[in-house]
């Protein structure tokens, strides 16, 4: 993605417009948010540190390429997290936000082909996630009225069906 | 790991760059039927030269041989082309800007028709010569253009945020900003219209030291003290808004863009750069907001980050645009 304004910006604007990248991070935050602060405040520590660690990884190493169904299969997994809202131990979101974080930080590192401005675009990549993140788990975090919970769920299964249709898509048989 | 901090701040302070931003710049005039008069400027530093190049299509016949001229920090080369039915509808690219982070700001004025005025990056380093300009264009264009300038200003963003840094109270934060706002949009059109005129290197050595300035006054601030600056933020802002002002203007380009549409540049790049300046605001707050709302416990030399990397680019910043005055 070349944004025209630079390296860090190249990074913000991969991020937007990475659908895959943008709906992990906002359905973990929703998950984080919704099991509360404590497990908000791991999340928003880890996610960002293991995206950049994998980014890292997937340019420097000769990791393989993963498959692309896994990030469908996150995205399903964590919007039926968040729809089911079910009470899990406080270290869950934010484990889940290292390993989820890692494989798409490895995605984007095969992606991220220009080494002289990986690091930046890959500060960029992790600012924009850091941003969204935070602002989703402390506006989660602070839903209180049922109503208002309910709807956070319905948006995790949103998530939950897109990521559906992503993993049905990427797992269909060849044509002839 | 305080030390560490700053360090590593200086060390990335190294690589970036205050408003550097002057986009090359096409003209394309219709003389007479078929008949084109070409201005094609390519900004410059130093010695330094940005690789770009006008590719036309290929049945283009060049008239008079291209001239180049070295004037305003920019190589200018005019030339004349004629082509058999005309430019309209034919391709143009602006060979190099892909691999560049420069923009080119392209006007074309074809007889008995309105002048078009578009913006080519490095995503879109071509266009098709419109038969028919489209509505709102300039708009459009130099509103963009404000947008991306103060996204690249990186001394300019670290001074609101330092702004950010010594006001408290939601009314005061509206008085800075908007002060700030309106100093620069007078020193901005000022300088514009050639007005007020500054040389870019000591330009850029204020910037950089109202940058520095804010250090101290957010120390003063985090051991509970008191100065002017805390007292009258509004009035602080102001003044070095002024100085702004002028920095944004080089990032401006009128060259070329006829008199009567001045205006509307001019106001729609001040739009520019207030909504980016508003959302980089808008978007501090929400993530400090939200840093309070999740309780995250930082050390305290984490909460004092900002503060450190306003006060340590703002030294380093200093020290590097004055050292050229001093010993050039």
């Amino acid at each position: 993605m070349n944004s025209g304004v630079g390296p860090f910006y190249d990074g913000v604007a991969h991020f937007f417009i990475t659908p895959e990248d943008i709906l992990i991070v906002f359905c973990l935050a929703l998950f984080g948010g919704l099991s509360g602060k404590q497990a908000s405040r791991g999340l928003v520590l880890v996610l960002p540190l293991a995206w950049f660690i994998g980014s890292a990884v997937g340019r420097f190493s000769d990791f393989p390429a993963l498959p692309v169904f896994l990030s469908g299969l996150g995205i399903l997994v964590t919007g039926i997290l968040v729809a089911t809202a079910p009470a899990v131990p406080t270290w869950l979101p934010g484990t889940l936000a290292g390993v989820l974080g890692f494989l798409h930080g490895l995605m984007n590192g095969n992606a991220l082909t220009q080494s002289s401005t990986l690091f930046l675009a890959a500060v960029g990549i992790v600012s924009s996630l850091v941003v969204v993140a935070l602002i989703t788990c402390a506006v989660t975090a602070t839903l209180t009225q049922n109503w208002q919970r309910i709807t956070a769920r319905v948006l995790g299964s949103w998530g939950a069906a897109i990521g559906l249709l992503s993993l049905a898509w990427s797992l269909r048989p060849e044509g002839p | 790991m305080r030390r560490l901090g700053i360090i590593l701040l200086l060390l990335w302070g190294g690589h970036l760059q205050g408003h550097e931003m002057r986009p090359a710049f096409l003209e394309i005039t219709e003389v007479s039927p078929e008949t084109y008069n070409i201005l094609w400027r390519v900004p410059a530093r130093g010695e330094a030269r940005i690789s770009l190049s006008v590719q036309f299509v290929e049945d283009v016949e060049v008239v008079s041989e291209p001239v180049t001229a070295f004037s305003g920090g920019a190589d200018v080369t005019r030339w004349t082309i004629q082509r058999s039915g005309g430019l309209a509808g034919t391709p143009l690219r602006i060979k190099g800007l892909e691999s560049t982070y420069t923009d080119a700001l392209i006007r074309v004025s074809l007889i008995d028709l309105e002048p078009q005025t578009i913006m080519l990056n490095p995503e879109n380093p071509g266009l098709t010569i419109a038969d028919k300009p489209g509505a709102g264009e300039v708009a459009v264009t130099y509103l963009r253009l404000g947008i991306e300038h103060i996204l690249l200003g990186v001394d300019h963003l670290l001074f609101v945020l330092g702004l950010l840094l010594i006001v408290d109270r939601r009314w005061m934060l509206v008085k800075t900003v908007t002060s700030f706002t309106i100093a620069h949009s007078i020193t901005l059109g000022l300088s514009t219209f050639a007005v007020i005129q500054v040389e870019e290197v000591p330009l850029n050595a204020a910037i950089a030291l109202s940058i520095l300035f804010l250090g101290p006054e957010i120390a003063r601030k985090w051991r509970g003290g008191s100065s002017f600056t805390l007292r009258h933020p509004w009035i602080v802002a102001f003044a070095f808004g002024l100085l702004h002002g002028i920095g944004f203007a080089s990032g401006l380009s009128l060259n070329g863009v006829p008199r009567p549409e001045i205006p509307a540049a001019l106001l729609f790049f001040n739009i520019g750069v207030e909504v980016g300046q508003l959302a980089f605001v808008f978007l501090a707050l929400a993530v400090a907001k939200s840093i309070r709302i999740l309780e995250l416990n930082r050390p305290s030399w984490v909460l004092k980050l900002p503060g450190y990397a306003v006060g340590s680019l703002g030294a380093f910043w200093t020290c590097q645009r004055v050292w050229p005055i001093l010993f050039s």
